[in-house]
């Protein structure tokens, strides 16, 4: 029962992250802006959805794999952060029309 | 609940829909690649609500993984071989695939003067096409509202039929796995799963047809984030890639899967390349595409003169024999899916 | 409970489809490859919710993979898409034209990493 309140709040917070991300990628000006909300935000809020879901999981099998599928997407999602800001940087938004 | 699913099922369908329109009626070949890419991730999610998981995993691996990394490069190699300049105009053999190390922007390759200009314009041009005439959109709209329509009206008026699921059920004893789809792949209907790897057999050697690669130097990133990112992912893709493997005789996954995500770990190898890519033994290579299919027609062969039939296998030893086909099918997809990716045979071939 | 995670993936799935306006939209490359991201995470927080409230376990399977390879298309858009890059030796089957070639040549950002 406590499991339950605890997963709804936890998931109900995470898609309020979820919103906020997408709402920064929708209305923030500029590329680097728009990475650094969607990632951040996203991360956080899947990073909550997860732990609700942990608490429903049976196992400690099923545990580990939702906290490795989170530590991959961070891993994935700040190196795609990353890269894409950095081409970004060094070859600007736009692409050269050769 | 079922309310809720229903609505999360048309929500679905109306963004399948949605981005598969505007991919379509892209003039942009870029983003109508980044709405391919994403076409195929919210299909692998209609392919999970279809109670389909098997398919969910490979189109999850294959869109994500492989279609993305491929049609990115070749676009990029599209653009330089429309953009380069012709010193002749009549027949001009297509250069080979070299897209992991495309020179399109080594300096001496930049067009010079005016017909290479013109013919960048026209590359250009070629790329990102105007929208077709606007001839025929009454009848094509009319034909497909038609072809909806009678869709829906067979959905409607078709009878509940379970199809071959209560046959299939019946026999998983003898199948040598407690996995429906594996059995159906590996034992029932393995004609078929031969043939598929058959398939990625000939696409691999279309590809080598077509000439060799380039060398793959290294080519080192500015900051440590790319080969750390690669660092760590590398070894989860290999383990992930074991792990359904394995999970096939008992849940969904299997070769195809498994090969998938093998051959997409490769394809970041290859992408991320901190160190210069070793290029293997041609033959080695020959041996470990084709491993797949002439391991499983070896053992269909010999089912035809030691066990019951072609193609089909002692219920006693099914598991073991299943284990060592999908084994060598996933090495032959992986390998054959890099292969593509990097197109062309090894430049150490001698013929 | 199981209401609950199936209207969350929902949720998530509009945000996914707001998130493609991005996409339609740009105005640049690097904006339309967002895409990648937006799949990495609300992607995997559908099929994982999903799995959970359809009881599926096999959906966390789909998940791994998702979070796994969602990164692959973003590389492959960094370091292809018209990225000066040493070029390799070219290996023509059919050498017709004498391409003038200048020797590899690294571009300045990418020498001064380690």
């Amino acid at each position: 029962m406590i499991a339950d309140l605890l997963t709804t709040v936890l998931v109900l917070a995470g898609l309020a992250f979820f919103a906020a991300g997408t709402l920064g990628l929708l209305r923030f000006p500029d590329v680097y802006t728009r990475l650094h909300a969607l990632t951040k935000a996203d991360n956080l809020g899947l990073g909550l959805v997860v732990l609700g879901l942990m608490l429903q999981a049976e196992g400690p099998a099923m545990i580990f794999k939702l906290a490795l599928i989170w530590v991959l997407v961070l891993a994935a999602g700040a190196t795609a952060a990353h890269m894409v800001a950095q081409r970004t940087w060094t070859h600007g938004e736009f692409e050269r029309r050769e | 609940m079922n309310a809720a699913l229903l609505t999360f099922d048309f929500v679905l369908l109306a963004g399948l829909l949605g981005v598969a329109w505007r991919c379509l009626a892209s003039t942009d070949l870029f983003r109508a690649v980044v709405l391919f890419i994403t076409f195929g991730l919210l299909l692998a999610i209609a392919w999970v609500r279809l109670e389909a998981p098997d398919i969910a995993l490979a189109e999850a691996a294959i869109g994500a993984g492989i279609t993305g990394a491929l049609l990115l490069v070749t676009l990029e190699r599209l653009k330089h071989i429309m953009n380069r300049p012709r010193t002749d105009t009549d027949h001009d053999p297509a250069p080979p695939p070299d897209p992991v190390a495309s020179d399109a922007d080594a300096p001496g390759a930049a067009p010079t003067g005016d017909a290479a200009s013109r013919a960048a314009d026209a590359g250009n041009a070629a790329l990102s096409c105007a929208p077709a005439p606007a001839r025929g959109r009454w009848i094509t709209l009319v034909v497909t509202v038609g072809l909806a329509g009678l869709l829906m009206a067979t959905l409607a008026t078709q009878e509940h039929d379970p199809g071959l699921q209560p046959t299939v059920a019946e026999h998983m004893d003898v199948s040598g796995v407690d996995h429906g789809i594996t059995a159906v792949l590996l034992n029932f209907r393995s004609w078929d799963t031969l043939l598929e790897l058959a398939m990625v057999l000939l696409a691999g050697l279309g590809a080598w047809s077509l000439g060799r690669h380039d060398a793959l130097p290294a080519r080192p990133t500015p900051g440590p984030v790319l080969p750390g990112a690669v660092r760590l992912l590398l070894p989860v893709a290999i383990v992930t890639g074991v792990y359904l493997l394995w999970a096939g005789s008992h849940a969904p996954g299997g070769a195809f899967q498994a090969g998938a995500v093998l051959g997409a770990a490769g394809i970041l190898v290859s992408l991320a390349r901190p160190h210069e890519l070793p290029d293997p033994d041609p033959r080695l290579l020959r041996i470990g595409v084709t491993a797949g299919a002439l391991l499983f027609l070896a053992i269909g062969l010999w089912g035809l003169f030691a066990g019951p039939a072609l193609l089909t296998w002692p219920s006693e030893l099914a598991y073991p024999l299943i284990l060592i086909i999908e084994t060598g099918a996933t090495l032959s997809i992986a390998l054959t899916l890099v292969a593509l990716f990097i197109g062309g045979r090894s430049p150490r071939e001698d013929t | 409970m199981n209401l609950l995670l199936v209207a969350a993936a929902g949720f998530l799935l509009l945000t996914i489809l707001f998130g493609l306006i991005r996409v339609l939209r740009g105005p640049g490359s690097g904006d339309r490859m967002l895409t990648a991201q937006l799949f990495g995470t609300s992607g995997v927080g559908i099929l994982l919710l999903l799995g959970f409230a359809l009881d599926q376990p096999a959906l966390v399977d789909v998940a791994l993979v998702f979070a796994l390879l969602a990164v692959v298309a973003a590389v492959a858009f960094v370091r292809q898409h018209g990225l000066p890059e040493p070029a390799g030796t070219p290996m023509h089957e059919n050498p017709v034209e004498e391409q003038p070639h200048d020797p590899p040549h690294n571009p300045p950002e990418d020498t001064h990493d380690r």
